[in-house]
């Protein structure tokens, strides 16, 4: 526990759940690496929805992202053994998750299409943010949801990848800048201005869904 | 997203591009897919297990433990290969300047065996010219050498007035630029009054005195060399020049009409009738044809007419 904690100090300056957080999976780590394959189950149920998320808003595309989520965790499986605490768990999962999902982007950079998952509107939570997006209501609201979604990720597919991953990791998962400095392996500078940068472009592309 | 963001949503009556960016945390997948997930990531996850990893997985890991030391060892690596690099083309350099056949180092240093060796290419040096005099002798053409002579050594630094170089600078000519067989002649003149100044100006006692041992053994291997024939000494000046300066001296003027390869007679009067004024009856023969042409072709419009005709093998071409 207090392993991951003095590495800490070095990788990145975290808030102290994130520090009980990297500690705990530090834990399984260590019983994976002795042998207990079974524990890795517990890290996959901890981030697979967060993984999932991450890649699926850097593809728009729900299977692309099953697939990549998938083989992200088939590599930290293999490569665990490799695994030195040096960062915590869900840094360097993620780490594999978008080197994954860069390649895979670069990869089929002219073959993109949307396979969008339903925005769930259920909830309280997401009622009241529709709320406030639209006034609209009943199947007028359906259609206007469907509509955004699409626009927005088309909005996301115009910017360039590393711009969008960091719009991804910033807006949508709500990572630091500084975690998102050590996922991406770049400066925290490089963060803040590629997401202005994407703020900026995107504002551009939805300007008519913004109200001022 | 909670409660409280939602109400500062709704309470700012505007929506920013943040305020859509969450509308995407809201795309999430329902749980049978997470079902079919676990399925197949399991299915991927034995596969893997079972897999055995090829070979070179387990050559990897040791390049990937080294990724630090990659940057260090390849500026190493640049570093090394340059100044090899500018080693070897310093060496190259000097090798390239140095060999001039009246420089001293080369009269002192090149032994003899290496002349003895060399004797028998077409560009002689000096050493090895001198090798092949009739007159020479072991003694006296024994080129003086640091590790034989230490004594000589000795002598020249005990003479700082007047160094070796110096000295022998004196009896030597400038290295020639050379530019055909006038060069060759000024250079032996030069050479052979320089020689004869000294000696004239000094006996064998005076010479003791003012000329080291080393420029002695030269003057005296060039005196055995002017001795042994002009002949020698001419080959010893012109043997290292350059390949144009030999080629202007030993090539005789040559009529190019005669490099040409010859062309049959019948051939000839066949393409150079049309060319001429003079007009072929259909009923004149061949052979008569040439003759004619012949005689009608003096040599002198023979070989204005050479530019006109072009030789290629086995044809010749005529251009009008």
């Amino acid at each position: 526990m207090i392993e991951a904690s003095k590495l800490f100090g070095k990788a990145l300056v975290a808030s102290p759940e994130r520090k009980l957080e990297a500690d705990a999976d530090l834990a399984v780590v260590r019983l994976v690496q002795a042998g207990d394959v079974a524990a890795f189950d517990r890290l996959i149920l901890k981030y697979r929805e967060r993984v999932f998320g991450v890649v699926y808003h850097m593809t728009s595309n729900r299977e692309d992202a099953a697939d990549l989520t998938q083989d992200a965790f088939i590599k930290a499986f293999q490569s665990i053994q490799r695994f030195q605490g040096q960062s915590s768990f869900f840094t360097w999962l993620y780490r594999i998750a978008v080197n994954s999902t860069l390649n895979h982007l670069r990869k089929n950079r002219l073959r993109s299409f949307f396979s969008l998952e339903t925005v769930q509107q259920e909830n309280a939570v997401s009622r009241e943010l529709l709320d406030a997006l639209t006034d609209k209501t009943g199947v007028d609201r359906d259609g206007f949801v469907r509509e955004l979604q699409e626009k927005l990720n088309e909005a996301m597919l115009k910017l360039s990848i590393p711009h969008r991953t960091v719009v991804t990791l910033f807006e949508i998962d709500g990572l630091s800048h500084q975690e998102i400095a050590e996922i991406m392996n770049c400066s925290v500078g490089t963060v803040r201005s590629r997401l202005h940068y994407a703020k900026q472009l995107l504002q551009a592309e939805l300007q008519p869904y913004l109200r001022r | 997203m909670n409660q409280t963001e939602s109400n500062d949503l709704r309470s700012k009556h505007s929506v920013t591009v943040e305020d859509l960016l969450k509308l995407k945390r809201l795309e999430r997948p329902s749980p049978e897919f997470w079902t079919q997930f676990e399925r197949e990531l399991r299915a991927k996850q034995l596969a893997a297990i079972v897999d055995r990893r090829p070979w070179w997985h387990r050559l990897s890991r040791p390049v990937i433990l080294t990724t630090r030391f990659h940057a260090p060892i390849g500026a190493v690596a640049v570093l090394a290969l340059t100044w090899v690099s500018v080693r070897q083309f310093d060496g190259t350099a000097t090798r390239v300047l140095a060999p001039s056949p009246y420089s001293p180092s080369h009269l002192t240093e090149r032994p003899a065996d290496e002349t003895l060796a060399s004797s028998g290419s077409t560009s002689a040096t000096p050493a090895a010219v001198a090798a092949r005099s009739p007159a020479r002798s072991a003694e006296t053409l024994a080129l003086p050498r640091e590790d034989a002579e230490p004594d000589a050594s000795a002598s020249v630094a005990a003479a700082p007035a007047r160094p070796v170089s110096a000295v022998v600078a004196s009896h030597l000519v400038p290295a020639p630029t050379l530019s055909g067989a006038n060069s060759t002649a000024s250079a032996l003149a030069s050479l052979e009054a320089n020689l004869d100044r000294g000696q004239a100006a000094s006996p064998d006692s005076a010479a003791d005195e003012l000329f080291a041992p080393s420029a002695r053994l030269i003057a005296t291997n060039l005196t055995v060399m002017r001795d042994g024939g002009t002949d020698t000494l001419h080959r010893f000046l012109g043997g290292n020049q350059d390949f144009a300066a030999n080629a202007s001296v030993g090539r005789r003027m040559v009529d190019p009409m005669v490099r040409m390869n010859p062309v049959s007679e019948e051939r000839r009067s066949r393409l150079l009738a049309p060319a001429l004024p003079a007009s072929s009856a259909a009923d004149v023969t061949t052979a008569s044809l040439a003759e004619r042409t012949e005689s009608r072709l003096s040599s002198d419009r023979l070989y204005d007419s050479v530019s006109r005709y072009g030789v290629d093998g086995h044809s010749i071409s005529i251009k009008f």
